[in-house]
């Protein structure tokens, strides 16, 4: 899409200034609606698109929920009796079986029993009670399949395309294509689990070697100052009158500064972008303040309870993001792999460390899915469940599971999905996928086919290679849409 | 078959006429078309090679239609404004789609017998060409021409219509060449100086300066450890510190400031450690390979054979290929990896060549030391080698000699074992949730790993009891890690083990494998001891599997009647904290099976002391009896032989211990290569012929070839002499162009990484040839080539806009003014300490912390934490912290910092909220802006001074009068401070002219 030679510089300095709040602004300052034109990702979207990039658009925005450490498939949305019938005995589904830190134990039936649950049928553990009311809202992958089996490669796989660190993540790729839609706040924001962060920390949101605005701002709601540096510290401390004033008398400097130097766009963006900043300033405490939600809704998302409250409060404010026009919301699930377990990474004891993690996740994430319906946005938002990659029907050590990369479930729901159904089916054991693979490229490619883009047009050049989110791979899911 | 007018029109515009409408239309299939259709295996079924191949069609048809040759799927699939063909590169040219189309109607004729192919790569690529040195050209215009720099660009302009623009004031001259070099602001008394200087050769000797400063070489560093990113950790899950990274980045700045001839540079940093032996910083510099990510679980956790194992490496070595070859030759072969790259001619072939001169190339801690001091250690190795290797032959005499009497008594004890097996056991039937501790893994058994409690205090040690482990999770194995070298030592009040109390020493000879019963250990009977920490030292390991370890299941310390140990906080040389293993398990009261009965119960303890001294004593008497067999069959002089060389051997153990630890650099450690095979798809599941180690074959005159039997270093060895060689073409264009671009902003190729088909043409090709030359042959000085640069009248010119030039070249690409820049993270962050009065110019040494650590499972960066967003050390220049490659510093990664994940040869230049919040409420920036209050407080008597006084230290200029006022009124109002953070906000403080 970059392309080269001296006719490329103009663009390819729009591109490296950015489209995001900055961008915008300098987007504006130019008056270069016609110039932009040229540029496929900065465009202006046409209105017969509704806001696609190369096809109309179903959806505007995306919120994942990424279950960090695993979640085992066999546990939650993957049923199967054969594992009730054999508990205990010998796990040989033919073939060697190669696990990840252990020798295969017996089979393990899940600790949970399972129901069917909505029009649809679905079976989902007790586990999640709530999500099981969703059912017919979701649509199911059970046979995802992950080319890595450490947690790092395979959180990058899911979170960029690739196994490797110094990638865009999907977040970042979108706001690089579509932009923002609301220039108060940053297009794409990030909730990590309020006890650290997961495997790759912030390299799985970073803008890669995207334009630095696109990369997953960071807000951390339970932590002293959420946004880093959004407020004066209190080192410095100067009325809202003394920084108005001084807001002033520097954009004065500035601008006979720009005065002496015409020619020059990035001087008058960059006296935008602090006028952006006084934006953001006013809008995102807004965002976070939840005084203005009902007791229910409060209720509805586990606020009112110690193992919900965490999560829950992460659903409603990327509600309250999303409702604003923020367009990529991703909230995590999940810490590092320290011990005591802060993740899904449930090797030594499932029924403990999963039922914790499991419960903390159900009532917010069904929650979300509820009241996004409520106010009408799922229509247009897409939800999408993630985790790196599933666990193993046997066990490890009597009580937990060891790594599973050869079948485990991610989910979507929202805009464009077609609920109450599955694509693709695993084994009778839910060891491996045996009906329509399914990689995180197929998920990547769905999830900018519903947002109006070509997965194979969004590309990007660097070092070499025009680079997409999906690598090489990647096939939209038509099974799955509405 | 057609041969030479095709490879001469190469493509179809280049030609000067082609009659024939085939010659036309073969020339674009050959040059655009033919290598994916055609071969073997065409796409899509269709092969353009031939006619045949032409009305055969492929999967969707015959890409001709003979009756309506208008709407032939061949012409379809080229037209229009988003054609289908060619899938990559430019669209052909209308009058390329022409040509087919005219062809396609006069019924496509083809010559008889002639056979396509592909001729990408028959046209002479511009990168690939040898080096010439090109003429100066002349231009009409020579006033103010500088040096030959000047008449390249010149006559680029001179034919656009353009004219240069005048030389920039002398303040923007002094702060322009001061940050573009030292990467810092001048100081008000370096500008009054430069201002008031009216020789002819003010500004040569400002060049000397700058150029003799050891900052200098601070900040062409930043530039290149951008380029090989570097980072001071491994990246990936379970991001851990590599404590041992920084002597690299130090040996990049301190090559800047020496000025190290270029091809000396590039072969240390290949393969230092081979070409430069005895040389320190050759072993420092192969930091080079090791600077990239690296998977830690991937690497360590991961069991040995499994298929994420492979994958793992394969990334490793294309993470250093890769950077080998973007680095110096600005190729990009690691896109060969998959399949045969696509734009230049690098077959995968060569790609995997190149992963077999990393295939022995392991990254980790290698230790260097002066020459004296390594020859030492060397003589001293070598004598423990031979004493070793003459004890072996005289062990085996003795062994043979003894051999008979030695089995039965091995017989005696396993016996005595399976006794002691059936006694009762200390342990509950409930199961244990643990196994124990457990070292990190090593590759050899000799590898010392220590595990060690902190009793809290010094107590009275009756005895210590050592439980072997038996994991759960492993196949049954009784005395799973127990280390058949160790010593147990105790300490009173010393941590560090300086001067222990040896309690047992089996550090000389193998002792047997105890299976799961308990080692005892006590003091010498009659003595006292008293200690507050307990060591455990294995000094030869367990062997696992082709792998070794030292574990254990539990400790006891019994003091005072009672076990002591669960009170103690357990620390270790390495430990693998996962599952069922971890440090604080070695004194959770259960072994690897079971819990442990209460040990203040004499009934367990009994138990314990029981199975434990029987062991012993059956220990105890195969040691003598195997001691009275060899007095008794063995010559007295062979046992005095292996006496004297075991005492001697004990006096060089000594002397190697007393020499003090060689330093140690995150670099190569050589191991044999592994085999390296071609593989489908880049599928380490599909592996092809296996190939030996090489260079790329696409540069003529250079032989590509590495003798197949060359060990580790003779591979690394010849990629550094092929990419060093002065008929590299590639690499001289490399250098020159990233020079350039530092002075500049933009590169002649502004595709610094790649000089590939799908990079940029340079916009003046003969200067950049001139300058690899010139620099090449004046033995490959980066200072004298940054001399010539900034001392041409090129680089002194203003950076003003023009509107005429503007309408000719927009993007300034043939310079007909300077660029104005943006300051990089690390220039803002390092100005605002400059002005603030605050930068402490120590030099080298580990980096700075700019975050809290915490070391665990996963260890934890945060950038976060109010103390230590700005700790005292971090006054340092910024190329000193100490970089992370998961958790970026929040502040300096929002100004474009770049990411030590990729090779950054060009950093973006955004411009957002987020920064304007960065720079207006870092409490960083906020410290700085007090400290230059501070400063301009101490100055000047009143507000309007201190404003005059803060403008010429952050700005490098005396204010207005209109700016003094305000500021002065505001500073009056509300703080000088709040006054000096705004200067340090405003475009002229982050932008240079």
């Amino acid at each position: 899409m970059i392309g080269t030679g001296t006719g490329m510089s103009r663009r390819s300095f729009l591109w490296r200034s950015g489209g995001g709040l900055g961008g915008i602004a300098l987007a504006h300052l130019l008056g270069v609606e016609g110039l932009l034109a040229s540029d496929e990702a900065s465009s202006p979207p046409r209105a017969d698109l509704n806001g696609g990039l190369h096809h109309p658009a179903k959806a505007k925005r995306v919120v994942q929920l990424f279950m960090s450490g695993a979640a085992s498939q066999c546990d939650t949305f993957d049923y199967k009796p054969l594992l009730i019938k054999r508990n205990g005995l010998p796990f040989d589904p033919g073939g060697k079986v190669e696990l990840f830190q252990s020798e295969p134990g017996a089979v393990m039936a899940s600790p949970w029993r399972w129901r069917q649950h909505g029009e649809c049928g679905a079976w989902i553990s007790d586990l999640l009670p709530n999500l099981a009311s969703c059912v017919d809202d979701i649509a199911f992958l059970p046979a995802m399949v992950s080319s890595s089996n450490v947690h790092g490669p395979a959180t990058f796989l899911q979170a960029t395309g690739f196994v490797r660190p110094g990638f865009p993540g999907m977040g970042a790729w979108i706001s690089y294509g579509l932009g923002s839609m609301n220039e108060d706040l940053p297009t794409f924001v990030v909730l990590p689990d309020s006890r650290g962060f997961a495997p790759n920390g912030p390299a799985n949101w970073s803008a890669g070697f995207l334009p630095a605005e696109h990369q997953g701002t960071m807000i951390r709601p339970s932590a002293p100052r959420p946004i880093r540096n959004l407020r004066l510290p209190d080192a410095l401390s100067l009325t809202d009158s003394a920084e108005r004033e001084g807001r002033d008398l520097l954009a004065r400097l500035n601008l006979e500064h720009a005065d002496d130097r015409p020619g020059d766009s990035r001087l008058d963006a960059r006296i935008a972008s602090y006028e952006l900043a006084a934006r953001l300033q006013l809008s995102a405490p807004e965002v976070l303040d939840l005084s203005g939600e009902t007791e229910a809704t409060c209720r509805l998302y586990g606020l009112d309870a110690e193992i919900t409250a965490d999560f829950g409060r992460n659903c409603l404010i990327a509600r309250r993001l999303l409702e604003r026009g923020v367009r990529f919301v991703q909230i995590w699930s999940g810490a590092d792999n320290g011990f005591p377990r802060r993740n899904w990474d449930s090797h030594e004891d499932l029924a403990r460390d999963h039922g914790e993690m499991g419960t903390s996740m159900d009532r917010p994430a069904a929650a979300l899915i509820k009241d996004l319906k409520t106010r009408g946005l799922l229509d247009d938002t897409i939800i999408l469940w993630t985790t790196e990659f599933g666990r193993m029907p046997c066990s490890q050590g009597g009580k937990g599971r060891d790594h599973n990369p050869f079948t485990f479930t991610n989910w979507l729901a929202g805009g464009g999905i077609k609920g109450g159904v599955t694509y693709g089916s695993s084994d009778e054991w839910s060891y491996k996928a045996a009906e329509h693979p399914t990689t995180g490229y197929d998920v990547h490619a769905t999830v900018l086919h519903l947002l109006g883009i070509d997965h194979t047009k969004l590309t990007v050049r660097h070092d070499g290679i025009d680079r997409r989110l999906t690598d090489v791979h990647g096939h939209v899911l038509l099974d799955i849409l509405a | 078959m057609l041969v030479g007018p095709l490879i001469l029109l190469g493509m179809a515009s280049a030609g000067p006429t082609a009659d024939e409408p085939f010659d036309r239309v073969s020339a674009i299939l050959e040059s655009r078309c033919v290598h994916c259709h055609g071969g073997d295996r065409p796409k899509g079924g269709l092969s353009l090679e031939s006619r045949a191949g032409l009305l055969e069609g492929g999967l969707s048809g015959p890409a001709l239609d003979e009756d309506d040759p208008e709407v032939s799927p061949l012409l379809d699939a080229v037209s229009g404004d988003e054609p289908l063909m060619p899938p990559e590169g430019d669209p052909l040219a209308p009058e390329q789609v022409e040509a087919i189309r005219e062809w396609l109607i006069a019924g496509a004729p083809w010559p008889d017998r002639v056979t396509l192919q592909d001729r990408r790569f028959d046209v002479p690529w511009w990168s690939l060409s040898p080096l010439t040195r090109p003429e100066i050209p002349s231009v009409r215009a020579t006033e103010g021409i500088r040096n030959p720099i000047d008449a390249f660009i010149r006559s680029r302009l001179e034919a656009e219509g353009l004219a240069p623009s005048p030389e920039a004031d002398r303040r923007t001259l002094i702060r322009r060449l001061t940050f573009d070099l030292l990467g810092l602001p001048p100081t008000p008394e370096e500008i009054d100086a430069f201002l008031a200087d009216d020789h002819p050769d003010a500004y040569d000797r400002l060049v000397d300066r700058l150029l003799a400063s050891p900052r200098y070489g601070e900040r062409r560093a930043r530039r290149w450890l951008d380029l090989v990113h570097f980072a001071d950790t491994h990246g990936y899950d379970k991001d851990k510190r590599r404590p041992n990274a920084w002597p690299y980045r130090d040996y990049v700045i301190r090559s800047f400031n020496r000025d190290l001839p270029y091809p000396r540079f590039i072969r240390a940093q290949i393969a230092g450690d081979v070409l430069f032996p005895g040389d320190p910083d050759g072993i420092i510099a192969t930091g080079f390979i090791a600077a990239g990510p690296w998977d830690f679980v991937g690497h360590v956790e991961l069991r040995e054979g499994t298929i994420d194992k492979l994958k793992t490496r394969l990334i490793d070595r294309d993470d250093m290929l890769a950077n080998a070859m973007s680095t110096f030759v600005s190729l990009t072969v690691h896109c060969a990896r998959c399949h045969d790259h696509k734009f230049d001619p690098i077959p995968q072939q060569d790609y995997y060549r190149l992963q077999a001169v990393f295939a022995g190339v392991d990254r980790g801690d290698r230790p260097f030391e002066s020459a004296e001091r390594a020859s030492r250690r060397e003589t001293l190795r070598r004598r423990r080698d031979e004493n070793r290797s003459l004890l072996e032959s005289l062990r085996s005499q003795i062994d043979e000699l003894t051999k008979s009497g030695r089995e039965r008594v091995e017989a005696e004890f396993a016996s005595q074992m399976r006794a002691i097996d059936a006694l009762p056991r200390p342990t509950l039937p409930e199961e244990s949730p643990t196994n124990g501790y457990h070292s990190a893994i090593a590759s050899s058994p000799d590898s010392a790993k220590w595990v060690q409690l902190d009793l809290g205090r010094a107590v009275p040690i009756e005895a210590i009891l050592l439980i072997p482990a038996r994991p759960v999770d492993f196949p049954d194995t009784p005395g799973f890690g127990f280390p058949p070298r160790f010593r147990v030592e105790v300490s009173g009040d010393d941590p560090s083990f300086e001067d222990p109390i040896v309690l047992a020493d089996h550090t000389e000879e193998d002792v047997s494998n105890p299976g799961d019963v308990a080692l005892r250990i006590a003091p010498p009977s009659g003595t006292e001891v008293s200690a507050r920490y307990v060591r455990i030292t294995a000094t030869r390991l367990w062997e696992r599997t082709n792998d070794y370890v030292f574990a254990l299941s539990e400790v006891i310390v019994r003091s005072g009647g009672r076990n002591l140990a669960p009170e103690a906080i357990v620390s270790a040389l390495d430990s693998i904290e996962s599952g069922r293993w971890g440090r604080d398990h070695l004194i959770d009261g259960a072994d690897s099976r079971h819990l442990l009965a209460d040990l203040d119960d004499p009934a367990t303890l009994e138990a314990i002391e029981r199975r434990a001294s029987l062991y012993e004593s059956a220990e105890r008497t195969r040691v003598a009896e195997l001691a009275r067999l060899r007095t008794m069959l063995v010559p007295p002089e062979t046992l005095a032989a292996a006496e004297s060389i075991e005492a001697d051997a004990i006096a060089v153990a000594g002397d190697l211990e007393a020499m003090p630890e060689p330093s140690l650099v995150y670099g190569v450690i050589p191991r044999e290569p592994r085999p390296i095979h071609v593989l489908a798809r880049g599928d380490v599941e599909q592996p092809g012929e296996e190939v030996g180690p090489g260079a790329l074959s696409c540069v003529p005159g250079l032989d590509s070839n590495v003798d197949s039997s060359a060990d580790e270093g003779a591979r690394r060895a010849a990629l550094a002499e092929w990419i060093a060689s002065p008929n590299n073409p590639l690499t001289w264009r490399s250098i020159v162009n990233r020079s350039w671009q530092d002075r500049f902003g933009i590169g002649l190729v502004d595709t610094p990484n790649d000089f590939g088909r799908n990079g940029s043409m340079p916009s003046h090709p003969d200067l950049l040839d001139w300058l690899a030359v010139e620099f090449r042959d004046s033995g490959g000085s980066l200072k004298a080539l940054d001399r010539l640069i900034v001392s041409s009248a090129t680089y002194r010119q203003a950076s003003d806009h023009n509107e005429d030039a503007a309408r000719i070249d927009a993007a300034n690409r043939l310079l007909w003014r300077q660029n104005r820049r943006r300051l990089e993270a690390e220039e803002i962050r390092d100005a605002a300490l400059v002005v603030g009065g605050v930068l402490d110019t120590a030099m080298g040494g580990p980096g700075f912390d700019l975050f809290r650590f915490k070391d665990d499972h996963s260890p934890i960066y945060d950038h976060d934490d109010p103390a230590h967003v700005d700790p005292i050390e971090g006054r340092r220049r910024t190329i000193y912290r100490f970089v992370v490659r998961s958790v970026p510093n929040p502040f300096l990664d929002c100004l474009d910092g770049a990411d030590p994940n990729v090779s950054v040869p060009i950093r973006n230049e955004t411009i957002t909220a987020l920064q304007a919040l960065a720079l207006l409420n870092d409490p960083f920036m906020i410290a700085r802006a007090k400290d230059l209050a501070d400063r301009v407080e101490q100055g000047a008597e009143d507000a309007p001074g201190r404003i005059e006084e803060a403008f010429r230290i952050a700005l490098g200029r005396p204010p207005t009068d209109r700016e003094r006022a305000e500021l002065a009124s505001f500073a009056t109002r509300h703080g000088m401070a709040a006054a000096c953070r705004l200067l340090m906000n405003t475009n002229e403080f982050v932008f240079v002219d």
